[in-house]
């Protein structure tokens, strides 16, 4: 009797004491949030918090709408460190910051510029909630400001803004998706110079901020991606724009589709354009030392199709798409030429060329790294192969058909 | 007189190999090349394991104490079995604490770590109050499982196209030396020279015929999925971010986004790894048990109580997992495991070598 009232007390007590009631999380006492932003203000950090209102988010049934709440609320705390200013928040919220669910980390260039990045990714290293996977952005004016912009179609705006960047990085290779552990990793390379595409309202700020802007079909103002933000050792040095950042993401291998509109080259026809879409490329780095200088090699080759055409040339002809190939193979490599002075001009290696030295031959890597701007020392050649498989629907330009009407 | 069959060997084996290693970057001192340093770890841990095996085929029906003590003698025996059953406790101790610090950081930062530490600690005591047998079999079973989860996280590695191969060069920047240097004997050390606790287990296989081949696959097949696992880790971080990383593989996994919607996959590495940690704690907690059972005429289910009450107490012996984590690596890894590990068993080896030769010079004097 004795030892079965002995089991049912250890039974009973290991039932209570392995529940886990310690770190017990309520949903209702979490405000989940789902993008942040970083300023700096009167020398403390300034960090605000979009935080998702799950009511307004929740989808009802049977009538009824949503709308006259908006779907998120922003909190913004200061401190003099990060961590600081994350705890001050509980001065404000009712609820428990939840921060797994956070996707967007916007650093404003003042930021970035001036305190570097490595105490903020130090932050955000540090805890177990906090997540490797989210996007890190920067902007020119005030961080706290993107977080305010609703945007149409979407709910929460933090979650829309990775998938704007998603979105850009599949169709258009300009802006790299930079997840905060690759961020990270290029920040602390000695081989690579991080980035991060940059963020910016275009319109009326205060307008769109209110939930009255979702009920006109034209907004006014709209997020979009702009240029791409270069980094030496963990500071913001400077921006590169979107015709660079299309160089960049050639030489280093990230192009997964992209249009390049070239010239018609043929006679009276200069303001005619064809549009070139790439559907797979890849990029070979071949670092070379050619008396005594080193070279990197680039072999870019891509294939794609032809998605417009005002040039009336006859692609059904071999030899004219050869033509093409060649003209839109310059085009190319012209400007990723370009791009490398400016990156030489800027000493950043944002293409990695450091990083494809050192791997094949350390020895050339150990003497470039003596040098003072080790960037300026490498020269680049660039060879372009470019594929047109076919030209989708049509084969000759519409065009063609309003010039040679015969009778 | 307990049995275990060659299965229950292999997956003993196996798990108790795996433990916590693939949540670690072994050899992260080499930078890229610390996959390197776990193959020759490997096969330095491979050479000790023939050692160990040798001293086992000397002595068939024997485990470490008895042996230690027909070997060495009653006074000299004695004393290096309290030092054996000192250091086992320690080897759990130190899984155990591990463990409890892992799922403050992780999942239950408010939980009280005494109480982390009590429940594993009761799980373990349980396992082996039932016997050596009972325990094996229970590693047995939980043998599929564990490689199922490490084989599916290795396939969503791939698919989620987290992997940079290009991070491994260049090879060898700095020479073979660095690589020598942390492999011996830190990453013997840790894992592979802990299977000197089988010295206690090997006399209860049934058909000791297959003991060393079944050990030395079994120890194969674990060092290559630590190398996998190794790799893996380098290529998805990078050497530098995983020189200041905590749990590197917990890291790793958190990186695995597939379709938006397989993502976040913390708990099952956590899981896997406990398994790890439980089999491995509990096997040196046994070891423990079972050398504390040669010295002292006690019954089986006292002696439990009272080595897991010990290492439930020098659990708390670091003020910290900062300070745990630091004598660990740096202090026992490099001075004190191998004695255990290294030291002892070669000595050891060299004694039955000794004898043996003896005797078959005694017996060809003898006959002829």
């Amino acid at each position: 009797m004795l030892r079965r009232l002995g089991i049912m007390i250890l039974m009973l007590s290991v039932a209570l004491l392995t529940s886990g009631c310690w770190d017990s999380q309520e949903l209702n006492t979490l405000s989940i949030i789902s993008a942040t932003s970083i300023d700096r203000s009167n020398g403390k950090w300034e960090i605000s918090f979009q935080v998702v209102i799950p009511q307004s988010i929740a989808t009802q049934t049977g009538g009824g709408s949503a709308g006259s709440q908006s779907p998120t609320t922003i909190f913004s705390t200061k401190g003099r460190s990060i961590a600081e200013a994350m705890q001050n928040a509980s001065l404000e919220t009712s609820r428990k910051l939840f921060f797994a669910h956070n996707s967007v980390l916007i650093l404003s260039e003042d930021v970035a510029r001036k305190e570097g990045v490595g105490e903020i990714l130090d932050f955000f290293l540090r805890p177990f909630e906090s997540r490797e996977t989210m996007s890190v952005l920067l902007t020119k004016g005030k961080a706290s400001n993107l977080l305010e912009v609703l945007i149409p179609l979407e709910k929460i705006s933090g979650n829309a803004i990775q998938r704007i960047i998603d979105q850009s990085q599949k169709n258009l290779s300009q802006a790299q998706n930079m997840r905060l552990i690759d961020f990270a990793r290029m920040v602390a390379s000695l081989d690579e110079s991080a980035m991060a595409p940059e963020l910016e309202v275009s319109g009326d700020l205060t307008k769109q901020s209110s939930l009255d802007a979702l009920k006109s079909t034209r907004n006014d103002a709209v997020i979009k991606l702009g240029e791409l933000g270069v980094f030496r050792k963990d500071k913001l040095v400077g921006w590169i724009d979107q015709k660079d950042s299309r160089s960049v993401a050639w030489l280093s291998d990230r192009v997964s589709s992209m249009m390049v509109v070239i010239p018609c080259t043929a006679k009276g026809q200069e303001n005619q354009l064809l549009s070139y879409r790439v559907l797979k490329s890849s990029t070979k780095l071949e670092p070379k030392v050619i008396h005594g200088k080193s070279v990197i090699h680039a072999k870019i080759s891509a294939t794609g199709v032809i998605d417009e055409s005002g040039c009336n040339l006859d692609l059904k002809n071999p030899g004219v798409v050869r033509d093409l190939e060649r003209t839109i193979s310059k085009q190319i490599g012209g400007d990723v030429m370009e791009t490398w002075s400016h990156l030489q001009e800027m000493n950043v290696d944002l293409a990695g060329f450091m990083n494809a030295i050192h791997r094949k031959d350390p020895s050339t890597w150990r003497k470039l790294m003596k040098t003072k701007r080790p960037i300026e020392e490498i020269s680049l050649r660039v060879q372009v192969k470019i594929n047109i498989e076919h030209t989708n629907m049509i084969t000759k330009p519409y065009s063609s058909l309003l010039k040679d009407q015969k009778f | 007189m307990q049995k275990i069959d060659k299965y229950e060997l292999i997956a003993m084996m196996i798990l108790f190999l795996i433990g916590t290693s693939p949540l670690y970057e072994l050899g992260v001192g080499a930078k890229q090349d610390a996959w390197l340093v776990v193959i020759v770890a490997m096969l330095a841990g491979l050479l000790l394991l023939l050692v160990y095996l040798f001293i086992q085929k000397g002595n068939e029906d024997r485990n470490l104490f008895e042996i230690l003590n027909q070997q060495l003698g009653r006074i000299l025996g004695t004393i290096v079995t309290i030092a054996y059953i000192f250091y086992f406790s320690y080897e759990s101790m130190r899984n155990t604490r591990e463990f409890g610090d892992i799922i403050n950081i992780s999942f239950l930062p408010k939980t009280p770590l005494s109480l982390l530490m009590l429940i594993m600690i009761l799980l373990s005591a349980y396992a082996i109050s039932k016997g050596t047998e009972v325990f094996f079999r229970v590693v047995e079973f939980l043998l599929p499982f564990t490689i199922l989860g490490y084989f599916l996280i290795f396939l969503m590695f791939i698919v989620s196209k987290n992997i940079h191969l290009e991070r491994l060069q260049p090879v060898l920047e700095h020479g073979i030396m660095p690589v020598i240097r942390e492999a011996i004997p830190k990453v013997i050390s840790f894992p592979f020279g802990e299977v000197v606790v089988f010295l206690a287990f090997w006399k209860h296989l049934n058909n000791k015929k297959n003991l060393s081949k079944l050990s030395i696959y079994s120890y194969l097949f674990v060092g290559i999925l630590l190398l996998t696992f190794n790799l893996l880790n380098l290529t998805i971080l990078s050497p530098q971010i995983l020189s200041i990383t905590t749990l590197p593989m917990l890291r790793s996994v958190r990186l695995i986004e597939i379709a938006d919607f397989l993502e976040r996959l913390d708990p099952v590495i956590i899981l896997l790894i406990y398994i790890g940690i439980f089999v491995k704690m509990t096997a040196f907690y046994l070891g423990a048990v079972i050398g504390l059972s040669y010295l002292v005429k006690m019954s089986h289910k006292k002696l439990t109580v009272i080595v897991g009450a010990f290492i439930y107490t020098i659990s708390f012996a670091a003020p910290n997992f900062i300070y745990h984590t630091w004598i660990g690596f740096t202090r026992n890894l490099m001075y004190d495991f191998p004695v255990f590990q290294i030291w002892i068993p070669l000595a050891l080896a060299a004694v039955v070598l000794m004898k043996k030769l003896f005797s078959r010079k005694g017996k060809q004097t003898g006959g002829s």
